[in-house]
């Protein structure tokens, strides 16, 4: 009973369900469960769920957390073996537990992309690219011009790359992992992609994979 | 991480899908299509075999998109019925947004089964559900995508068997040079019956045109292939021959008792949003009124009804395994189920602790209450729907919408007294004997609904919102205005900007149709095999989801009548005579004849029959029931 963290993965099929039809499959889960959660008063009840930082269409991830309040005596332990086998295919809960960070505590977030670089012969080798990729990461401003509907206006995201590493795959793909700044403000994994889009778009992939791996509070601490 | 393993779905044995399936492909077009959760399954409650021990492969389509498509409760039934079959395994397809579709074709990836992913091509049978005419277009697209000929006589091997039922399928000719059999009527036991047909047919190995004989024999099954059609030199049919062993007139399926047909308590629930996502209760089938332009109430006769016992277990274990938080209690006329009052209140007995909402797709003006209001609106408030569907009295009479402009407007008064401030009021132009006083009627009619407003209204200051939306009369086969003609697409809009021009009010909203589709409604519903040809021009010329105001081409459909030489104006322009050969002939939905002919006498003189409750008045579809009987 009361407020409830639930740390779970969203893989696979489930990549493909937008933020907002995620928060609708969990208040479901829930119902389908049975384990009561908090409503909003007045006309039109619905479910507080609050999903911490908002995970992009297309993009996996095995770090999400999502809070809740349990109106019910289920005990938190036996939330994820509930819940999980009311979730479609992809989204799995691996924990429940009393959450101990405020969600504006949740600081960095450790993610891994899959670059791919698929132009043929003619294309830029993976081995090749690697290096210049890294030569670009060290620049000491990467400034992308992000475009709002109203106005755009320029970020530079490099005081928000924390830590970089990046390998060459097998074949013509690379993995880039990251450590960026998670919240005020985001750096997404797509963000990076707009800065290579922007400034050196020699290095842009032709196709990618996105996953969230971790989430860290300010001393780099798992966010719990 | 690649898409490897299913899980989620309630299901015996998991299978893994193989590395080589097509969602490898898929992975790199579905960052760049709308909605990719359209395309990839895995939702929860969808059904999982395992292909090896898989004797029949199904593939029930729907030509339209997922959001439409799975708002459908006959897919839903049909999808839990199929899967029922021990080694028969029944997967969705829905026609893929235009975006979907060009990436498919560019990537040539073949058209797959929303749960494995495999190509229907390779299925034994695909079922089309189809409930409207601008869909038909979309049948093509969805073979053509799938990698299967459209044309029936070009698919010469058994598999794969492309049969079609739905509300259309009374008169389903414009499919005929597509389509191998049509399922008429209710598919819960005929579909069935079909697909154990094919069962023994694949494994005596038949050839196509000896399963189709057989299948001939089946209730409720017509092979438009074993039916010649013969012309006339004005172009009306001449003749419609069967040949052996297809019966000269096919009679629609029903189920016969409700209480004890299968319903999906255990329904898919969609990972992204659709158009009615709640949970749907079917109260009963058929409808008591009688209205002469409804094709629904004609074809679906007799009416059968569902105890309240059952409904309340029903949507309690539906709810349940959902986990929707709206019910919502659908029927053609749900205000005449007879305990409506008291399944209600058991209703919300269950729903209100749960937060779960009622909700009634239309009402009707001459049994609302405010007491019923208050129990379907409850827990959440929408706006309120009415259908006079005409102006005046006398052309409701006409069409026997046996509603008088005192129920509508006391309707009116009882809800903004209750405090509702927005009415929706449903019409339809160009019925037939109508006259500019009866289409002025409608402006009246409004405008008298805010006067109630003004009178009765519990909070004025609120403002009141009235929402006038207009549609275009297209008259469908197996009613008592099958013969009538429609009115050209310039008469319906002089017609709604006669309202528009008499309608000056900020309070009421005006909507309308589209004249030109509602054309091309009226002659596909009432068109003969000639018109088949026009269907593959324009998929050809304009794609499928030609029921989709962004992608209706009326130039299309207008170039394809031209090049094929047909005159729509026939088909929709054209009144007929009774003893004039229809092209439905052959499809009986258990509805007399001279019954649709009494009626079509009667609302030419201005006068009403009383609904089935009220007096029998001998349609036919009692002949349906064996030993039971029509609204018992």
């Amino acid at each position: 009973m009361g407020k409830t963290r639930l740390r779970f993965s969203k893989t696979g099929k489930a990549k493909y369900i937008s933020h907002l039809d995620l928060m609708r499959t969990f208040q479901r889960a829930f119902m389908r469960a049975k384990v009561g959660i908090k409503h909003t008063e007045g006309f039109n009840p619905h479910a507080y769920i609050s999903i911490i930082l908002p995970l992009a269409l297309g993009c996996e991830s095995i770090c999400e957390v999502l809070d809740v309040e349990i109106t019910d005596q289920t005990p938190v332990s036996l939330i994820p073996e509930r819940l999980n086998p009311c979730l479609p295919e992809g989204i799995e809960v691996v924990s429940a537990f009393e959450p101990i960070k405020k969600p504006g505590e949740l600081k960095y977030l450790r993610f891994r992309s899959k670059y791919m670089y698929e132009d043929g012969n003619t294309g830029p080798n993976a081995r090749h690219i690697k290096d210049k990729l890294h030569d670009f990461f060290r620049h000491d401003t990467l400034a992308v011009i992000k475009k709002t509907k109203r106005r755009q206006s320029a970020f530079d995201l490099k005081p928000y790359i924390k830590t970089m590493d990046i390998r060459a795959g097998q074949g013509e793909s690379l993995t880039i992992e990251a450590v960026v700044s998670a919240q005020n403000p985001s750096v997404s994994p797509a963000l990076l992609r707009m800065a290579i889009d922007q400034l050196e778009p020699s290095l842009s992939p032709s196709f990618f994979e996105d996953k969230r791996i971790e989430i860290y509070d300010s001393n780099m601490n798992i966010f719990k | 991480m690649l898409m490897t393993e299913y899980g989620g779905a309630p299901c015996s044995d998991l299978y893994i899908i193989p590395e080589t399936s097509m969602y490898h492909k898929l992975e790199r077009i579905l960052p760049n299509v709308r909605k990719p959760a359209r395309y990839t399954g895995g939702e929860y409650n969808q059904i999982i075999k395992n292909p090896d021990e898989t004797e029949i492969r199904v593939a029930l389509c729907f030509p339209d998109i997922y959001d439409i498509g799975m708002s459908n409760l006959g897919m839903r039934i049909l999808y839990g019925v199929i899967n029922k079959m021990p080694g028969v395994w029944c997967e969705r397809v829905f026609e893929p947004w235009s975006d979907m579709a060009a990436a498919l074709r560019e990537n040539n990836i073949p058209l797959y089964g929303l749960e494995s992913g495999d190509p229907i091509k390779d299925f034994d049978m695909l079922g089309f559900s189809v409930g409207y005419e601008l869909s038909y277009p979309g049948i093509l697209n969805i073979l053509d995508l799938a990698g299967i000929p459209l044309k029936s006589r070009d698919r010469t091997g058994l598999a794969p068997i492309i049969f079609a039922g739905g509300t259309c399928m009374y008169n389903p000719e414009p499919l005929a040079d597509f389509i191998d059999i049509a399922v008429i009527g209710e598919g819960e036991e005929l579909d069935l019956e079909l697909i154990e047909l094919y069962r023994r047919a694949k494994r005596a190995n038949w050839s196509k045109e000896r399963f189709l004989a057989e299948a001939a024999g089946i209730d409720g099954v017509y092979v438009p292939s074993l039916y010649h059609v013969e012309y006339n030199e004005d172009k009306t049919i001449k003749s419609i021959t069967p040949k052996k062993p297809a019966p000269p007139v096919v009679k629609k399926r029903i189920v016969q008792e409700l209480d004890k047909s299968w319903f999906p308590v255990d329904t898919i629930v969609p990972s992204t949003e659709i158009v009615h996502d709640r949970t749907v209760l079917e109260l009963f089938r058929g409808c008591i009124r009688g209205c002469r332009f409804c094709q629904a109430g004609y074809v679906y006769r007799p009416v059968r009804s569902k105890s309240r016992e059952v409904l309340v277990k029903q949507a309690a274990d539906a709810l349940e395994n959902s986990g929707y938080q709206e019910l919502n209690l659908a029927s053609l006329s749900t205000s005449d189920y007879r305990e409506l009052g008291a399944l209600c209140d058991d209703l919300l007995d269950w729903c209100e602790p749960r937060n779960i909402s009622l909700s009634l797709p239309s009402l009707r003006a001459d049994n609302f209450s405010m007491e019923l209001l208050d129990r379907v609106q409850r827990v959440r408030k929408s706006g309120l729907t009415f259908a006079p569907e005409a102006g005046s009295q006398r052309l409701r009479d006409v069409i026997n919408k046996n509603v008088t402009e005192e129920d509508i407007l006391s309707a009116c008064r009882t809800a903004f007294a209750g405090g509702y401030n927005a009415v929706k009021l449903y019409f339809m132009i160009g019925l037939p004997t109508e006259t500019d006083e009866d289409i002025l009627g409608i402006v009246t009619l409004a405008k008298k609904v805010l006067g109630v407003f003004k009178e009765s209204a519990k909070n004025k200051n609120r403002g009141v919102r009235i929402t006038v939306s207009t549609s275009c009369f297209v008259p469908k086969p197996m009613t008592p205005f099958q013969w009538e003609k429609q009115d050209t697409p310039e008469e319906f809009e002089r017609k709604q900007q006669l309202i528009k021009d008499n309608l000056r009010t900020r309070a009421i909203h005006y909507s309308w149709h589209n004249p030109q589709v509602s054309l091309i409604e009226a002659v596909l519903a009432r068109g003969d095999r000639r018109t088949g040809a026009v269907l593959e021009a324009v998929y050809k010329k304009s794609g499928g989801l030609q029921a989709w105001d962004e992608c209706f081409s009326y130039d299309a459909w207008r170039s394809a009548f031209e090049e094929i030489g047909i005159n729509p104006s026939f088909y929709a322009h054209r009144e007929r005579s009774y003893d004039e050969i229809l092209p439905w002939s052959v499809i009986s939905a258990g509805i007399n004849k001279e019954h649709l002919i009494r009626e079509s006498k009667l609302a030419k003189q201005g006068k009403t029959t009383p609904d089935c409750r009220q007096r029998c008045s001998g349609c036919g579809a009692n002949s349906l029931m064996k030993g039971l009987s029509c609204d018992g």
